[in-house]
């Protein structure tokens, strides 16, 4: 009370990750509202009226709000939580405003799909909506893949939490986006990050898109996010050359930014270094093969089927969502690994979400220890990847995870199931929402129709959580539900 | 005059024949096999079917292979960890190749993968069946069927060793690579001792159990038959409907009860047998968590059931069966779960993870692991917010090992891994993803009836040959805790040496 009246900056990470995340809807709204102009100015008020409440509100908490200088773990995730239910809340507020949806339900749906970067829409048709919500849709997304990132790779680590930093073998320390500052990592992350999604929109209109669906698909393909101006995905514009393109920005999408950026500054050995990054462009390679003979249709492989498995493969693996159909036709086996390629995602630091790789090998080499280890009880052993040991905090740090996934993704497939989704489609929807990938097997394969409103509330916070890597999910409710923490005197 | 300087005759004489703990072991397990078999015959006689002949050619080929063996080799001095990996794995295949002769010769199994497929769901004591029609077949057989479970359930090895006590030295190995649980209660100083009290304590339930069932309302022939499998947690049945055969509610709570006696920890029923039984299972944190679990699912499933349109009473009955025969990993069958609603399905593949107690005749991880696997992922929960504590894993106010921790994290994490290539196998074969899942959790956890085309009414001639096989290496994975199946050879694998960590 005191602060306020005495108007001194108040020390609050929540206040300072609100700040933010205002401001930068803000940016994205004020852009959408600006496409409106080419769009004969169709829900220009709405986003224009969204755009300033939300400069208002960021300004003001950016001038009354400073970092504290030391961050405790409990505080800092609720404030993740916080800004990321204040991002869901901004967009279901916006599309409420422009009358994008008749409920609050879908509205909000469609928010939490796109911050969390899963490729579940309930927008039906998509096509007529007008450009600017478009515009934002596509930008929710963006954001998110964005923000999810930085959580991961610039927030977390701060608090010793996380254990994403096990790779240490590939890019070199200089390379690591590990910058003692959020504020200095991330501006490094986000020039990374607008420098993909420039060349992502680049590459799209050399493939012939119109300048709009460019930046739309760019953005919502470089975040892993999955969303389309077209009811049919990708597999609008029926052009070999758009889906190579998509599947190039699906795979950068899952792949971490830091290495990325250490690529293209020319350090490309030491990147190639990187076992995760081996693994990542194994893994895809792996199952695109193994999908395109599976996939053959009568006749023997054709370059469009082959493109087609391909693309599965990268869009499940990146976590992106984006489709391109032909599923129809697949077996069993080809679904099931798209469903697993998911489940285990992208490279750790990458936009895309899933298990991650890192993880995956890292619980790989437990595997291997403990195999090892019943020949020779005694032995004392490192679990390593590639040639580097991983810290055994890290790794029990990341077997933990392992069982908070599982459990997750069981109640929650059993709370889908609990909706009338059969076994199938249930176990499936769960995993993908907790990967954020997004299509499922069974009558989900084409989209959110064959969902009830009861699973789509139940397919949120797992969303949510897949994309916060859980804990902050966790930790940030338990210390919102308990209060605030009492400040110890210093 | 005798020359007192002479050397004394030595009273140990030198053991020349080959050393192989292998050979010695399936020897030795395959005379096991032969005795029940030749039992089985004596009832096919009795009963008067055709079991009799290949009951009799069967058991009298297993007896003479096995006491060649046996005989023909010794048991080394010691026995390394490696070799008593092979031991095991070796003994277990040929049981399960001895065991499926009958089946084959009788014809009642023609094809031969069919019939080891049969025999290997039978001594790993998981209850998947590839035999339509069941009934009808000569009791003698049925009864050889039902009997691989009882064998398979405390295990031929612990048999062996509690036979034999010259296994003395390489005996806790053996026992250790077959035993289900992560660690092996000692009930005695001497293993054989231990290994003698667990087969005490199994064949004294199998006898209640089959009072019991006669009580019920069963003949004595089904009461044995269905003691037999239920004591070992197997499930496999005489009858096509399995339980639902009887639709008496007296028969469903005995068997109840006993599948919840199989699940628990035998050396808990040697602690009762011996009087010390309330002291133990009152200080059993896993037996109150197992419990607790099956009162939750319990009430979880019939909720489900209920909300589902069943009558509660029904539910309640259904629910109670079904999780029981799931938690035991038994697999006996009195409702077709595979339509039930998804949510008590996964209810149900949640229990076919978990299983029944460390130490009982159940598959799957057990509940000791479980209870271990969910106390460290809070532990690594509460490190987030506090990044600086030391924080022991305690379970029912005992500290875990941290080493110990560490092995289960490994074997869970095994587990995860591979019933999830299993399922990516299954369903490459072309099954669809509840059937995969299902026969593979199923399989790797020693249940039986999977999900699907798996389910409780079908058999597992749904699936093509390629997959049969790949669900019946899974259950031996299951059964001989993972490790055994997967290091059998091992022991001449240079490249698994410690050398390469030496750095």
């Amino acid at each position: 009370m005191t602060a306020v009246l005495t108007r001194r900056p108040v020390e609050s990470v929540t206040g300072w990750v609100a700040a933010r995340v205002l401001l930068a809807c803000a940016i994205a709204l004020a852009a959408a509202a600006a496409t409106t102009l080419l769009d004969e100015r169709r829900a220009i008020g709405g986003l224009t009226a969204c755009a300033l409440v939300c400069a208002v509100a960021g300004f003001a908490l950016r001038r009354r709000c400073v970092v504290p200088v030391t961050l405790r773990p409990a505080g800092t995730h609720a404030a993740v939580l916080i800004g990321w239910l204040l991002l869901i809340g901004v967009s279901t507020a916006t599309y409420r405003v422009c009358g994008t949806f008749d409920g609050v339900r879908d509205a909000l749906f469609e928010s939490t799909a796109g911050f969390t970067t899963t490729a579940l829409s309930v927008l039906e048709p998509v096509e007529g909506t007008p450009k600017g919500v478009l515009l934002w849709r596509a930008s929710t997304q963006w954001l998110g893949g964005f923000a999810a990132v930085m959580v991961v790779v610039a927030m977390l680590p701060l608090l010793g939490v996380g254990g994403i930093e096990a790779d240490s073998a590939g890019a070199d320390k200089r390379n690591r986006l590990k910058s003692p500052l959020i504020a200095a990592t991330t501006r490094r992350l986000a020039r990374a990050y607008l420098f993909l999604s420039a060349s992502g929109v680049g590459l799209f209109l050399l493939a012939g898109m119109g300048p709009f669906d460019a930046v739309t698909y760019a953005m919502t393909t470089i975040s892993s996010g999955g969303f389309g101006n077209h009811d049919g995905s990708i597999a609008y514009f029926d052009s070999a050359v758009v889906e190579w393109c998509t599947i190039g920005g699906m795979a950068l999408a899952g792949a971490n930014l830091a290495l990325l950026m250490a690529a293209v500054r020319g350090r490309l050995v030491r990147v190639m270094r990187s076992t995760e990054l081996r693994a990542y462009a194994f893994a895809v390679a792996v199952a695109s093969i193994v999908l395109t003979w599976s996939t053959a249709p009568e006749g023997g492989v054709t370059a469009q089927s082959a493109r087609h498995a391909a693309f599965a493969a990268t869009s499940a693996m990146s976590t992106t969502g984006h489709t391109v159909g032909g599923w129809a036709e697949w077996g069993h086996g080809p679904l099931v690994l798209l469903i697993l390629l998911a489940g285990v995602g992208a490279m750790s630091g990458a936009p895309g979400g899933g298990f991650r790789v890192v993880r995956a090998l890292t619980l790989l080499g437990v595997v291997r220890r403990e195999i090892v280890r019943q020949l020779h009880p005694r032995s004392v052993m490192v679990v390593k990847i590639g040639k580097a040991a991983v810290d055994e905090r890290v790794v029990s740090h990341m077997i933990g995870y392992q069982v908070a996934w599982l459990v997750l993704a069981g109640l929650g497939a059993v709370l889908l199931g609990a909706t009338g989704l059969v076994f199938t489609e249930a176990l499936t929807a769960a995993v993908s929402a907790l990967a954020t990938y997004g299509p499922a097997l069974g009558d989900l394969r084409d989209g959110t129709a064959a969902l009830s409103d009861t699973a789509l509330l139940v397919l949120l916070p797992l969303m949510l959580a897949g994309r916060l890597e859980i804990s902050p999910v966790v930790i940030g409710a338990a210390a919102l539900f308990r209060g605030r923490p009492k400040r110890r005197s210093r | 005059m005798t020359d007192l300087r002479a050397r004394p005759r030595t009273l140990v004489r030198r053991d020349h024949r080959p050393a192989s703990a292998s050979a010695n072991i399936v020897g030795l397990a395959l005379l096991f096999t032969a005795a029940g078999m030749a039992v089985c015959a004596v009832l096919a006689r009795a009963t008067d079917d055709d079991g009799w002949g290949p009951l009799t050619g069967s058991a009298a080929g297993a007896a003479v292979l096995g006491a060649a063996l046996w005989r023909g080799t010794r048991m080394p001095a010691r026995v390394s960890t490696a070799s008593a990996f092979s031991a095991v794995g070796w003994t277990w295949i040929a049981i399960s190749v001895a065991g499926a002769l009958p089946f084959w010769w009788s014809g009642m199994l023609p094809a031969l993968d069919d019939a080891v497929f049969e025999s290997i769901s039978g001594f790993t004591g998981t209850g998947a069946t590839v035999l339509t029609p069941i009934e009808g077949r000569g009791r003698g057989l049925l009864m050889w069927r039902q009997m691989t479970q009882w064998y398979g359930g405390m295990g031929v090895i612990v048999l062996a060793v509690a036979v034999l006590p010259l296994l003395g030295v390489g005996g806790f190995e053996l026992l250790r690579a077959e035993s289900p649980g992560p660690t092996s209660d000692r009930l005695a100083p001497r293993v054989s001792e231990t290994a003698k009290r667990l087969w005490l304590v199994y064949l004294g339930i199998s006898v209640l159990i089959t009072g019991a069932l006669v009580a019920a309302g069963m003949s004595l022939y089904d009461a044995a038959a269905h003691a037999m499998t239920t004591v070992s947690t197997g499930g496999l049945s005489p009858y096509d409907r399995s339980i639902a055969t009887f639709d008496s509610l007296p028969i469903e709570l005995v068997l109840v009860a006993s599948m919840l006696v199989g699940a628990i920890s035998f050396a808990l029923w040697w602690q009762v047998a011996v009087g010390r039984g309330r002291r133990a299972l009152g200080q059993s944190s896993e037996l109150r968590t197992f419990l607790a679990l099956f009162a939750g699912a319990v009430a979880v499933v019939t909720v489900v059931l209920a909300t589902d349109g069943a009558a509660v009473a029904s539910a309640l009955r259904g629910a109670a069966f079904t999780v029981a025969a799931t938690i035991s990993t038994t697999g006996f069958a009195t409702d077709d779960f595979g339509v039930w609603p998804a949510a008590a399905q996964l209810v149900l593949v949640g229990l076919m993870v978990s299983g029944g107690m460390a130490g009982s005749t159940s598959g799957a991880v057990k509940l000791f692991r479980v209870e271990v696997m969910a106390a460290d992922a809070l532990r690594e929960l509460k490190r987030v917010s506090q990044p600086r504590a030391v924080l022991p894993l305690k379970l029912g106010g005992q500290v875990v090992p941290e080493d110990i921790v560490s092995r289960i994290v490994g074997f869970f994490v095994l587990y995860v891994v591979l019933a999830i290539v299993g399922t990516v196998m299954l369903a490459g074969f072309g099954a669809d993803l509840a059937t995969a899942a299902g026969s593979i959790i199923s399989a790797i956890g020693n249940v039986g009836p999977g999900l699907g085309e798996t389910g409780p009414v079908f058999t597992y001639l749904a699936l093509d040959r390629p997959s049969r096989a790949i669900v019946a290496i899974y259950m031996l994975l299951g059964r001989l805790e993972l490790f055994t199946l997967l290091l059998m050879f091992a022991a001449p694998y240079r490249a698994l040496r410690l050398r390469r960590y030496r750095e």
